[in-house]
């Protein structure tokens, strides 16, 4: 009934599809052979000569805004990690991997490898969070590539749009963070202080992409770990405090992350600095580092001066998000209403606890987590 | 947690909307994103062609556009000030009304019966509003916004009540034109979904009759069925008359090709053999797709729909090819859903397949 033309290469459930020989339909009626019907051979053969390659070689267009994988490519490297090592689930990703998903080529089958490597290295089991996080890639993938053709927009111009949203987005997670550590890190004896005064501490957290911000992630992990001591002191453990032998990092190169002086920390060292500040330091270091390439990234993409009026807006709206939300009755409100709104993602969540040294008298431990436009982020800030 | 904050204090969204001067801000959460991005990027290359006269602008009988030189300074110095974060509402007047002069020279009388038809009601965050957000609305701000309104009808339809869909969807010669493209997506999108309703409430029927010995009774379903195909031809036909009256070729035929080769399959299975939709016709759309994908080859339900066609015993490569990019464009989960509608309609579902097998 479907046709007369058998392939018995095709499942069975294709028959619906296989073509009638009257396909190419003549004028006299009679039914032509696909094989033999030279126009549509060649029909063939330009359409797949239209995209400039055959076969399984396929050739792939490339969209105005960046797919999932090209995002997370670069987030990946944005971290510092150039491969995804092996781990219990995933089975890497390599170095070329990598290079191919940011460059935007197919990799239909490092893909789940790549999903998996990711929540592996955000802690993640990947059997839990796996079908909701492709989903998601997915559903921004498709989004992406229906937006309509607009080649002969600059990547400013098609990148206006996207940045005026993330504003908000962006402000907002900042602020709630702001907020949480402002709250949490409140002294519990003294009178509650205002508003200002407790988010003040913690308000460079709003200007992530500010040149300083990873000099400042770095003094506030050195006071964690050194709390009270002379910079003198500090580098004297910094350049000596080290489990392999080898210098963490010398101390005119956090002075020189202090000014600003490099706009995208080197990840040599990084495990090593890591391991001398303390359990989790090495994720918020990457963070920070992440922080230092959109800021990089995003000056090459729409220029200096647009950049720094974004940034500003962003600080703007996480101000006053932080500003908003650290009042106690508000946070609380917040919290009811978010226990009952579904997260993302939701049950399931395991947390890997921080397995940090116990908090030294007077001080109060704080989980810190970043999820979202940021990625996640663990460790544990302490306060006195 | 971005929305719960934006819903739990007004008066943050408030002040959120008054950053940087732009009104829409804080409103951006309930916005859908590929409308606001899509809608940005048309004007954008609008106006870089008012600039640089590249593509030549051209009304729709031909006509060739002229644009004065006031306003295409202005539209210049526009799209240097838009492309600002700050300052939004800032810019200069002398700039505003050059680039409403520049509409008024591009778009002629129709700028001012657009204005006057849309106005007072008209309001940018309608536009882009995620159709998602119709659930929230009351029924007096759904039935006054077309593309709600669609929205609506499609969840009720989901639902499975097509006549509570119907009360929501409005006759297309009542509409004032010009319409948004939010709603003549909603428009398309509707049409096709009627179609796929249509289609689906005749699978036990189909089901039966394949049973069924040739009599009365098998002649009957099938007369019935006959009375579906040709309501969802016209339907599928209207939806490309919409595309191509509203340049939205592209849409249109990836939400009218599904339906049509539903359509070729119940027609082939009935041997409906009226003038009508058959495969000759759906292999012209297709290769209508693959001309308008040419200057769109990232379009992830094209290449959706080219794998399910070109699943052919000469073409296998081809389909398997384009089965990769509509993977990799992210429309994987479109290809399958249209894969087993097809096969549920023929009832070659894998584990009808395994059970007959069993049966057998």
């Amino acid at each position: 009934m479907y046709g007369t033309m058998q392939d018995s290469s095709l499942p069975r459930r294709w028959n619906w599809l296989r073509l009638p020989i009257s396909l190419a339909e003549s004028r006299s009626g009679n039914p032509l052979r696909c094989q033999a019907d030279g126009a549509l051979t060649q029909n063939v053969v330009a359409v797949l000569g239209r995209d400039g390659k055959h076969g399984h070689m396929a050739a792939v267009g490339s969209t105005l805004l960046p797919l999932s994988q090209q995002v997370i490519a670069w987030i990946m490297r944005g971290l510092g990690y150039d491969e995804l090592a092996p781990r219990e689930v995933s089975r890497g990703v390599s170095r070329s991997t990598l290079k191919n998903a940011q460059r935007g080529d197919m990799i239909l089958r490092a893909w789940p490898d790549l999903i998996d490597g990711v929540l592996e290295l955000l802690g993640r089991d990947p059997a839990e969070g796996r079908v909701i996080l492709q989903q998601a890639l997915k559903h921004w993938d498709e989004m992406i590539s229906r937006l309509p053709p607009a080649s002969g927009l600059s990547l400013a111009e098609r990148l206006h749009a996207p940045l005026v949203r993330a504003i908000p987005e962006v402000g907002i997670r900042l602020g709630a963070l702001v907020a949480s550590l402002a709250l949490a890190t409140e002294p519990s004896s003294s009178q509650p202080s205002s508003t200002q005064a407790a988010i003040k501490p913690w308000l460079w957290l709003v200007e992530p992409l500010d040149s300083r911000f990873f000099g400042k992630v770095v003094d506030r992990l050195l006071e964690r770990r050194f709390p009270g001591m002379s910079n003198e002191e500090r580098k004297e453990f910094v350049e000596r405090d080290t489990r392999d032998g080898d210098q963490a990092v010398a101390w005119r190169t956090i002075e020189r992350w202090h000014s600003g002086e490099i706009e995208v920390p080197n990840t040599k060292g990084f495990a090593a600095l890591g391991k001398v500040l303390g359990e989790g330091a090495e994720p918020i270091l990457r963070l920070a580092r992440l922080a230092a390439q959109l800021r990089k990234s995003l000056c090459d993409w729409i220029g200096e001066d647009a950049a720094a009026q974004w940034l500003r807006q962003v600080a703007t709206v996480g101000q006053i998000a932080a500003q908003f939300l650290v009042a106690a009755t508000g946070m609380a409100k917040a919290a009811r209403l978010a226990a009952r709104c579904p997260r993302w993602p939701s049950r399931g969540r395991r947390v890997r606890k921080p397995s940090s040294p116990t908090p030294r008298c007077g001080e109060r431990a704080v989980e810190v987590r970043t999820v979202g436009a940021l990625g996640e982020g663990c460790g544990v800030l302490r306060a006195r | 947690m971005f929305s719960v904050v934006l819903y739990a204090y007004p008066p943050l969204s408030a002040h959120i909307c008054g950053v940087g001067g732009n009104p829409l801000l804080g409103l951006l959460g309930v916005t859908s994103f590929i409308r606001h991005v899509g809608e940005e990027w048309l004007l954008r290359t609008f106006m870089n062609a008012v600039i640089s006269g590249d593509p030549p602008l051209a009304r729709s009988n031909g006509t060739p556009i002229r644009i004065s030189d006031t306003a295409r300074a202005a539209v210049q110095r526009w799209s240097v000030s838009s492309l600002e974060f700050e300052n939004a509402t800032e810019d200069d007047p002398a700039v505003d009304a050059g680039v409403i002069q520049t509409f008024l020279e591009a778009f002629g009388p129709e700028a001012f019966v657009m204005f006057a038809k849309r106005s007072p009601s008209i309001d940018l965050s309608k536009v882009l509003l995620d159709p998602a957000v119709e659930v929230a609305l009351s029924d007096a701000e759904v039935r006054d916004d077309l593309a709600m309104s669609l929205a609506r009808a499609r969840r009720l339809l989901d639902a499975g009540d097509l006549d509570g869909a119907q009360s929501w969807i409005p006759a297309l010669d009542t509409l004032q034109p010009p319409l948004s493209s939010a709603e003549i997506a909603g428009l398309i999108e509707t049409y096709a979904a009627i179609c796929h309703y249509m289609l689906d409430q005749c699978r036990p029927l189909r089901a039966l009759l394949r049973m069924t010995p040739a009599g009365t009774d098998l002649e009957r379903g099938r007369e019935w069925l006959s009375g579906v195909v040709q309501p969802a031809e016209k339907l599928v036909d209207l939806i490309l008359e919409i595309g191509e009256a509203t340049h939205v070729q592209l849409e249109a035929l990836v939400h009218a090709l599904p339906v049509a080769i539903r359509v070729v399959l119940l027609r082939e299975e009935v041997e409906f053999v009226q003038e009508g939709l058959n495969r000759a016709a759906v292999d012209r759309l297709v290769d209508q797709l693959e001309r308008c994908m040419e200057h769109h080859p990232t379009h992830a339900h094209g290449w959706a729909l080219r794998a399910l066609w070109r699943r052919l015993p000469d073409q296998h490569e081809e389909a398997e090819r384009a089965e990769k990019q509509a993977i990799h464009f992210g429309a994987g989960a479109v290809l399958d859903e249209a894969r087993r509608r097809i096969e549920d309609d023929l009832c070659l579902a894998p584990e009808a397949d395994g059970l007959t097998q069993d049966a057998g």
